[in-house]
């Protein structure tokens, strides 16, 4: 029963928090071109350097032999400092090639040598020929795209008709692309593709609970400072409400995110639900507590040099990549796992 | 493992995280219960649901399940609060019955006395509530103190060996069925506000004592006033010290806030399992597949948001068991399952139809505990009480 950090998750959390406070990611979103790269190519190794992209990949694919509980850990910290880049695509897909064989591949992913991105959405983009959204497509070799029962892996460096996009969310790189004709570098179907799918979900919310994290201690630091009738504004109860049901989303989004990332690595049956149940709970919570903060600041949040708009088009960026909320909350209905299981 | 035919999916949960003393007392909680939970509800009359309460209460002190985590010299089983957890798990699954009249003594003064109280008061009070024998309630609420606890009136002077009291208590649990009650009370007559109080044992037999019965929505009466005409209370029933009832108070609050939510987050997790049973069994034989599908979407988010719960508890047991206290972290719990609770009732409601306007006190969820839900936001400090501990304590926001 670990849903409290030990001491290798403190140590973990603590290591990246460090880094991400001596080179502010949003400092790096602000002094990037709309087309630049993010991260740069320096930043990119320098964060492989660190285990980034290798917690939860063997030790024989030149990983740190972790788990997806670690990553979680990790990526919390991440998501909370706007940390930008394909960072769950990329260690998805690294775990992803190191299941189909693709040894080289794998040890490319996890050292920062190149990148992997995601296409928008689920489709079946082998039998298409559609234009396909691409996030974070910047200095990604692979291309991942889940399917209803597959999870299949692009030569993106062949793409064409590249077009790219303006984005909503000023850390994030968005175009459009014709995928490469034939089959895809790697597949994974059924059981192999949900769990990496369950993968995405978690990791996607552990990104999404450090959003929501950070939008209530932007808050909260609002609240104390900002005078007005002679007060704090967090003294005033509709002020203070509005930070404590924060709080509560940003808690139950954390302790559900930790728990499936547990649970995940334990291959428990209900690994695929709780994954699905965190990404949508973490969702909510980055979204709702990021919109909440701009409302907190009033018209300071309406203006692009406050940084609260970042929390929610980063909350935005994040899960627009996996599907249409309504759909996630059916499957949590249909699913045979239950909420009753208890933990071993 | 008859008793999970419903829910397939937990007899099947990997055996990887507990340790293996922790599953051996997992899995003995779930064979004595599987023998021995009453297969005959809970009976909805007041008073054969208290001595049902009763002799539950006894089968689980004689069986040796009463107070888990309570030390051993008092009758517990001096395990931690991670077996009590499981116990309520195995106790949900296996359909066990709501602690009804026991609630008080086993969940607010049973721990309060542990960490408060003299070894005498200990010894006379402790083993009677783990046997069933001897029923609590609470006596703090006044009319003109609910969410401001620091305003309560009810008065004690000391005379010789006594303290003299004198006022009313409202919104007290089983108070007409309850031996003892918890009373806080103003105890140095000039003092304001926290100052000035003392947390006491009342005799609830004592001459003075009248306790009113309230009817509420659901025509249950669950609750009372007590109102207090020179009732004599020894001394000696202090707990925590003469004018020290503030801190005792909140000693009893934080275990109602803390851990005293576990057993409520796996009902409710119950809760929702049925739901969803109800609503599959019925999909395909009711028309209007958009309906059908804005209310599995909320049964989905229910099924999220409840297994969010058992992980916020989970983790709050976890830094209970680590820091020896539940903290105001326990508000972040309590919070959210009196919210989750009336969504989730809302919800069993629209999956019933029409069935739910017949109320049915034994169903989990429709008429009965619909209405009953309304408390779920109220008790133990409303939910807005709840925001202002958050605000305030967890997240430091100003005064």
């Amino acid at each position: 029963m670990r849903l409290i950090y030990d001491e290798n998750d403190k140590a973990i959390a603590e290591a990246a928090r460090s880094l991400l406070v001596a080179d502010p990611p949003v400092a790096q979103i602000r002094g990037a071109g709309p087309r630049d790269l993010l991260p740069d190519a320096d930043r990119w190794l320098h964060y492989a350097e660190q285990g980034w992209f290798g917690l939860a990949v063997a030790e024989t694919f030149g990983g740190v032999g972790l788990g997806i509980a670690e990553q979680a850990v990790l990526f919390r910290e991440a998501g909370r400092a706007l940390a930008p880049g394909p960072l769950v695509a990329t260690i998805v897909a690294a775990r992803a090639a190191a299941q189909a064989g693709l040894t080289d591949l794998t040890a490319d992913l996890v050292s920062g040598r190149t990148r992997a991105a995601l296409a928008v959405g689920v489709s079946d983009a082998a039998d298409s020929n559609e234009p396909q959204l691409v996030v974070d497509g910047g200095g990604a070799s692979v291309l991942l795209a889940f399917g209803p029962r597959s999870l299949r892996g692009y030569d993106l460096t062949a793409a064409t008709d590249v077009d790219a996009k303006e984005p909503l969310d000023p850390g994030s790189r968005i175009a459009s692309c014709r995928l490469p004709a034939g089959p895809p570098l790697f597949e994974l179907l059924d059981a192999d593709a949900a769990g990496l799918r369950a993968d995405a979900e978690v990791l996607s919310a552990a990104l999404l609970s450090g959003v929501a994290d950070g939008a209530v201690a932007m808050s909260v630091e609002y609240g104390r400072l900002r005078t007005q009738f002679g007060k704090p504004i967090g003294s005033f109860q509709a002020y203070a409400h509005r930070c404590a049901d924060m709080a509560t989303r940003a808690e139950a989004a954390r302790c559900q995110v930790l728990f499936a990332a547990v649970s995940r690595d334990a291959q428990f049956v209900d690994a695929t639900f709780n994954c699905r149940a965190a990404l949508a709970l973490a969702a909510d919570g980055a979204l709702r507590n990021a919109e909440d903060n701009m409302r907190n600041h009033g018209a300071l949040g309406m203006t692009f040099d406050h940084d609260a708009h970042l929390f929610v088009t980063r909350a935005r960026a994040i899960t627009g990549v996996l599907g249409a909320r309504n759909m996630w909350l059916r499957a949590l209905a249909d699913v045979g796992a239950s909420t009753l299981a208890g933990i071993d | 493992m008859h008793c999970c035919d419903r829910f397939p999916a937990i007899v099947a949960a990997v055996d990887l995280v507990l340790t293996g003393a922790e599953r051996e007392f997992r899995d003995r909680a779930r064979s004595w219960l599987h023998d021995n939970v009453p297969r005959e509800p809970r009976p909805a009359d007041f008073a054969a649901g208290h001595e049902f309460d009763k002799t539950w209460q006894r089968r689980q002190f004689d069986g040796g399940w009463a107070g888990i985590s309570w030390p051993a010299e008092f009758g517990g089983q001096g395990l931690s609060l991670i077996e009590q957890m499981l116990w309520y798990e195995q106790y949900a699954i296996a359909q066990g019955p709501y602690i009804g009249t026991c609630f008080v003594g086993i969940n607010h003064a049973g721990p309060t006395l542990i960490h408060n109280a003299s070894p005498e008061v200990q010894a006379a009070h402790l083993p009677p509530i783990l046997r069933g024998e001897l029923t609590w309630c609470q006596g703090f609420s006044e009319p003109g103190a609910g969410s401001d606890l620091a305003a309560i009136r009810t008065h004690a002077v000391v005379d010789g060996d006594d303290l003299v009291v004198n006022g009313s208590k409202i919104w007290t649990s089983y108070a007409q069925v309850a031996h003892f009650q918890e009373l806080l009370v103003r105890t140095d007559p000039g003092s304001e506000r926290h100052k000035g109080l003392s947390w006491a044992i009342c005799d609830m037999t004592a001459p003075g004592i009248t306790v009113r019965p309230i009817e509420l929505i659901n025509h249950h009466y669950d609750l009372c006033e007590v109102f207090y005409d020179d009732v004599r209370v020894p001394l000696s029933n202090v707990v925590g010290g003469l004018g020290n009832g503030w801190a005792t108070a909140m000693s009893t609050l934080s275990f109602e806030r803390g851990t005293g939510f576990m057993a409520d987050q796996v009902a409710l997790a119950r809760n929702v399992e049925h739901i969803a049973a109800t609503f599959n069994e019925g999909r395909g034989s009711r028309s209007g597949a958009s309906h059908d599908d804005a209310i599995a979407e909320r049964i989905g988010l229910a099924r999220a948001e409840t297994s969010a719960l058992r992980a916020m508890t989970y983790a709050n047991v976890s830094e209970s068991e680590r820091t020896g206290n539940p903290g105001s972290s326990g508000s972040l719990v309590r919070l959210y399952l009196g919210e989750l609770w009336r969504r989730v009732q809302d919800l069993g409601m629209d999956v019933l139809g029409a069935s739910s306007l017949i109320r049915d006190d034994l169903d989990e969820f429709g008429g009965g505990p619909y209405l009953y839900s309304f408390a779920a936001t109220v008790g133990g400090g409303t939910s807005d009480i709840q925001r202002n501990i958050i605000a305030q304590r967890v997240l430091g926001l100003p005064r």
